[in-house]
Parts: structure tokens; C-alpha cells; sequence
């Protein structure tokens, strides 16, 4: 297996303020907007765009919760190995508010079409935009589309996008990874 | 290991310490969802459930029921009165002709020791026991097990005290296997008649006093007296029965320290528990009944998972 | 009468012309003692009434008592009106089913 590097933690950094901007201009103050990230991987995302929007871009009171979308995908049962449940904690409404949904990397979709159905069991939001650092873009089964993107990666399908969070691993790294 | 090691959930003595831990992991997720304020989750869509008792029960028939139901599966309801139903001889032809009609999960009450089993070899479904006759009643065990480990963080090293009818109690029986497993300390407090001869080669002691009993434990999980028990072979008045076995506030409040209490329901206030202690701040009661649906919601989801499409 | 061993247990199935002569036959043949399992049954002409079937009663406690099962089958009767310790089923099938669940509850230790 042969590993590039994608983005390193200088392009990273810049990513992340570059959305941080992308979101303040559609949401403003974000008193009508929270923020998702979906188990298990987009949680690490949601919370550092939480950090930079709270500590660097000063806005007040954003909500953010964690979605698991375990009882909700459309493979259980499907599988050989069974499914695995992160929590789901979100202590807020979302009746009428606008929701960013958040998760590292965006594939055939499938994750999202389930985090969709899970939050409209917390109620009925306004409104509803997807955020992904990497949207591998031609390998979609479903038809979702990324509102804010980090960078779009033409993966071909043996190879893998891994992301790397400096909170599990020594720093901030998106590899691409080849199976030779 | 994110399965269960079992088939089918027919009693608590074919688990492991590992299929426990499973089942509480995943009901913290139900209990997440029980609390949403919309309480389901489609992972069962596509799955029968058929709730077949034959002995009456409001409380576990309901709790079942709304498990199913949360977890989006279909069920259907098959009840039988005790006349009508005697050994083997409906058991049989009634569950074949509901799995004709595609039944994945059998959730089954019956009279007789053993009858969970016994449709584990002859039907293709899984089999969930809910109780089946004085033998176990393993998603009650699961459920209370669940509670304590809630309200006191752990069940390992605890000392839990099972008080009143314990010859005929399922419920009991489950429980000492359940909480010996998770390396609890079990006692049992009751009539002599009413304590099974083979209690001690299960490693549970037995203590007649029921203050000294309580000053023992950490928990006490009190049973219900059954009525039809209280004649004259087993025990000579409700009265006497709760003079010496029935949990108040005077003697709870002799103790010195804290204890839980717990109770399977249904409760016959003033008979082996009062009323203020049955709603006091010690009882656990209600939320071993929310926590039972949870239980039971990881239960039926851990098995569904065992069926490959 | 004829006795035959199809499975572990011993079946009895009734040739006479009414029940008491077959019962003065199960008696005097010594069937009510207990040794193996039994399956008893009795010809639908018998138009078996409970009173018939009380008989059984004392055969049928002692083989529970000794851990030995001891079915009859019978039909035309109502089954509400039959003692509880007396197992009465409708056919062979269910009868070996009977002695399955015995055998099973033996298992579990009750």
C-alpha cells in the first residue's frame, strides 16, 4: 500500500478558516444555525470549525451536536461484520433551525441520506447544508451535493482517503492511500 | 466481540460476561432514542416479530411490544388463556402456522420449564424467552442488572438482596445468574418453604432475618407475592408474610446507611412493600420499567442482526 | 391391547371394546406401575369421559413424582374440564412432543 500526501496541517489550517468564512457568510451570527457532525469521523471537524468559529471569529453560543447514524443505514443486515454504535448527543432543538451537517470525507453519499432521515427524527429543520473537508466527487451513489468543500479529490476506487486529526494522531493530515 | 456468542435469548445461563456487557452497550443507544422526541429508529423495518403468550402478562407483553415498535419492526399478538393451552400440544402447530406467514423473531411467555427451548429446535426463528414457567425470565434479569448499574455505576462487587418468594420466582433465578456473572454478591431473604433446597450449590446464601439483610446489601430486589401461594402449604397469612418480609419505611429508615430498591411489579402495596417506599427517592421501580424497554430494544437488535437477508 | 417401543418409550394403543375393559386390561397387565415413559391411547369409540379419565389420576402422579412421562391420548373432550396433572393430548405427534418438553425440563433441573 503506497500513501500520498494530500493536504498537510499548513493547507489544512487555511481550509478550515476558509470554510469558517464560507459558513459566517450564509449563517452570520449562526443564532438560527447549528452545527452537526456525524459519527464517527465528522466530529472531529465539527469541533475544530466550533473552536475557530467561537475563539477566532467571536461568534456567541454556537450549538453543536454529535449524530450517530448506526440504527439508520440501509446495510445492517447486509454486512458480515456487525455494526458498531458511536452516541448521538444533541441537546438542542432543531424544529425550524438551519442544520450543517458535517463529516470528513463524502463518498457515494450513503452516510449522508442516513443522517438526513436521522434528523428529521429530532424534528423539522429549515434548512439543511452539507460541509465535507474531501468530496471524492465521482464516486456517488445518491444524489448529494456537498454545500461547502474543502478540496475535491478525484479518487479512482481502490484507493482510500484518510484523514488524520492531531487530537488521535501526532498532527493534521489527509492521506490518499493506494492498494498496490 | 460486537455479537452475542447465542442464537437465541432462552435464559441467562447461556450468556457470557462479554454478551452482557453488549446488551447494556447498545441499550444506552435505545435509551438515547426513547428519550427523542421521535422515539424510533427504521433498523427493523423490514423484520416480523410475533409475541406469543401463553400465560397472561400486561407489563412484559407491553414492554415487548413497545421495544418492536421502536425499532420499527412489524409484530403481531398471540395470546392463549391457560385453559386452552396444555404442554406441547398447541405449541407446535400454533407457531408453525405463524411462521408461514414469515415470522423472523418469536417472543414467547409459557407455563412450561423449558418451552423456549424446545421451539429452538423445532422452528426457524429466533427465540426470545420471556419467561417460561419457574425456570428464567432472562430479559427481566437483563433489565434489573441494567438498573443497578445506572443507579450505582457498576454491578461488579455489589451486594444485592433478592427478597420473598424465591422457589417459584424466574425472576429470582435469572437474577442470580445475571449478577453472579457480573461478579455481584447475592443473598436471598424468605419463608424457609418458599427458598429452593438447591440455593446454596448455586453459591447464594441465605439469610432468614430480614433487617440483617438489609443491612447487608447495597440493593434490594423485592418480589411479589403471589396470592395463589399464600395457603397454607407454603405460608400461613399475607399478614405474617408482611410482618416479617415486607419492606417499609420504619425498617428501611433503621438501617444505617442508603439502600436501593427494586421491584419486578406488579407491586401489592402493603403486602411485601409499602406504598412510601415503593415512590420514595430509594425506589428504582420506574426506571426499571423505562430501562426495560431499552433492554429490550438491544436484545431484539443484536439478534435481528444475526439474520442475513 | 398392543405394546410396542417405537422411540425411548413405550406405547399403548387400545384394541378392546370400551374403556373399562381396557383399563381392567392396562391394570391387570401391571402398565400402571412406573418404568418407562408411556404413551396411552385411547380409541375415539371409547367416547371417554372424564370420569374415565380421572382414573388415571393416581398413575399419572406417580410417574411425575418419579420423573417419568405419561401421556394419554384422547379426543372428544373438553379440555378445561381435565386435571391439571393428568397430561391429555389430541395425537402421537403431540404426545412425543409432551415427552420432548419432559425430557427437556429434566435438563434444566426441574
Amino acid at each position: 500500500m503506497s500513501s500520498k500526501v494530500l493536504l498537510n496541517s499548513k493547507e489544512i489550517e487555511i481550509i478550515l478558516h476558509r470554510l469558517a468564512c464560507q459558513l459566517i457568510e450564509n449563517h452570520n451570527d449562526f443564532s438560527n444555525t447549528v452545527l452537526i457532525g456525524l459519527q464517527p469521523r465528522g466530529i472531529y471537524l465539527a469541533k475544530r470549525l466550533k473552536d475557530l468559529l467561537t475563539n477566532h471569529y467571536h461568534i456567541k453560543d454556537l450549538k453543536m451536536g454529535l449524530l450517530d447514524i448506526t440504527f439508520y443505514r440501509d446495510d445492517f443486515r447486509r454486512r458480515d461484520l456487525p455494526l458498531d454504535a458511536s452516541s448521538t448527543e444533541i441537546d438542542f432543538l432543531i424544529e425550524n433551525k438551519n442544520v450543517v451537517l458535517i463529516d470528513d470525507v463524502l463518498f457515494s453519499g450513503r452516510s449522508i441520506r442516513a443522517g438526513l432521515s436521522a434528523i428529521n427524527d429530532f424534528g423539522r429543520p429549515n434548512l439543511v447544508e452539507l460541509l465535507v473537508l474531501i468530496d471524492r466527487r465521482f464516486s456517488r451513489h445518491l444524489p448529494i451535493q456537498p454545500n461547502y468543500i474543502g478540496r475535491q479529490v478525484d479518487a479512482i476506487n481502490q484507493e482510500k482517503v484518510k484523514v488524520c486529526w492531531a487530537e488521535t494522531h501526532n498532527e493534521d493530515v489527509v492521506y490518499l492511500e493506494h492498494n498496490t | 466481540m460486537k455479537q452475542l456468542s447465542v442464537d437465541h435469548l432462552l435464559g441467562i445461563k447461556y450468556l457470557n460476561k462479554n454478551d452482557i456487557d453488549l446488551i447494556f452497550e447498545t441499550a444506552d443507544h435505545f435509551k438515547e432514542v426513547i428519550n427523542r422526541p421521535i422515539k424510533k429508529v427504521p433498523s427493523l423495518r423490514d423484520i416480523t416479530i410475533a409475541n406469543l403468550f401463553f400465560e397472561n402478562s400486561t407489563r412484559t407483553k407491553l414492554s415487548f411490544e413497545l421495544a418492536e415498535k421502536r425499532l420499527s419492526a412489524d409484530v403481531i399478538n398471540f395470546s392463549s388463556s391457560q385453559s386452552s393451552v396444555k404442554k406441547g400440544e398447541t405449541l407446535i402447530d400454533t407457531v408453525n402456522n405463524i411462521l408461514s406467514m414469515k415470522v423472523d423473531i418469536v417472543v414467547m411467555r409459557h407455563p412450561n420449564v423449558g418451552a423456549g427451548v424446545f421451539l429452538s429446535k423445532h422452528v426457524d426463528a429466533k427465540i426470545i424467552n420471556a419467561g417460561d414457567g419457574t425456570h428464567e425470565h432472562p430479559t427481566q434479569a437483563l433489565l434489573d442488572s441494567y438498573s443497578i448499574r445506572e443507579k450505582l455505576g457498576t454491578v461488579k462487587g455489589k451486594k444485592i438482596l433478592i427478597v420473598g418468594d424465591i422457589l417459584h420466582s424466574r425472576v429470582a433465578l435469572s437474577n442470580i445468574f445475571a449478577l453472579q456473572l457480573q461478579g455481584a454478591k447475592v443473598k436471598v431473604c424468605g419463608p424457609t418453604t418458599l427458598i429452593p433446597k438447591y440455593i446454596s450449590s448455586l453459591g447464594v446464601e441465605v439469610e432468614t432475618d430480614l433487617k440483617k439483610a438489609l443491612e447487608w446489601c447495597d440493593v434490594a430486589n423485592v418480589l411479589r407475592v403471589q396470592h395463589e401461594r399464600m395457603d397454607v402449604k407454603y405460608f400461613p397469612s399475607t399478614r405474617e408474610y408482611t410482618q416479617l418480609f415486607g419492606i417499609n419505611q420504619q425498617i428501611l429508615d433503621s438501617l444505617n446507611k442508603d439502600i436501593v430498591i427494586m421491584h419486578p411489579g406488579p407491586i401489592n402495596r402493603g403486602v411485601e412493600i409499602t406504598s412510601d417506599v415503593a415512590d420514595s427517592n430509594s425506589s428504582i421501580i420506574l426506571n426499571q420499567v423505562e430501562n426495560g424497554v431499552a433492554v429490550r430494544m438491544a436484545v431484539i437488535y443484536l439478534l435481528a442482526q444475526q439474520i442475513k437477508r | 391391547m398392543e405394546i410396542t417401543n417405537p422411540k425411548d418409550y413405550t406405547l399403548i394403543i387400545s384394541t378392546e371394546n370400551s374403556f373399562e375393559e381396557f383399563y381392567t386390561a392396562f391394570i391387570s397387565q401391571g402398565l400402571h406401575e412406573v418404568s418407562t415413559h408411556k404413551i396411552v391411547q385411547l380409541s375415539e369409540k371409547f367416547n371417554t369421559t372424564i370420569t374415565n379419565l380421572s382414573l388415571f389420576l393416581n398413575v399419572s402422579n406417580e410417574h411425575r413424582n418419579n420423573s417419568i412421562s405419561f401421556v394419554i391420548i384422547c379426543t372428544g373432550i373438553d379440555i378445561d374440564e381435565i386435571p391439571d396433572e393428568i397430561s391429555v393430548v389430541p395425537s402421537v405427534i403431540e404426545a412425543e412432543d409432551v415427552l420432548e418438553m419432559d425430557a427437556i425440563e429434566r435438563d434444566l433441573g426441574f
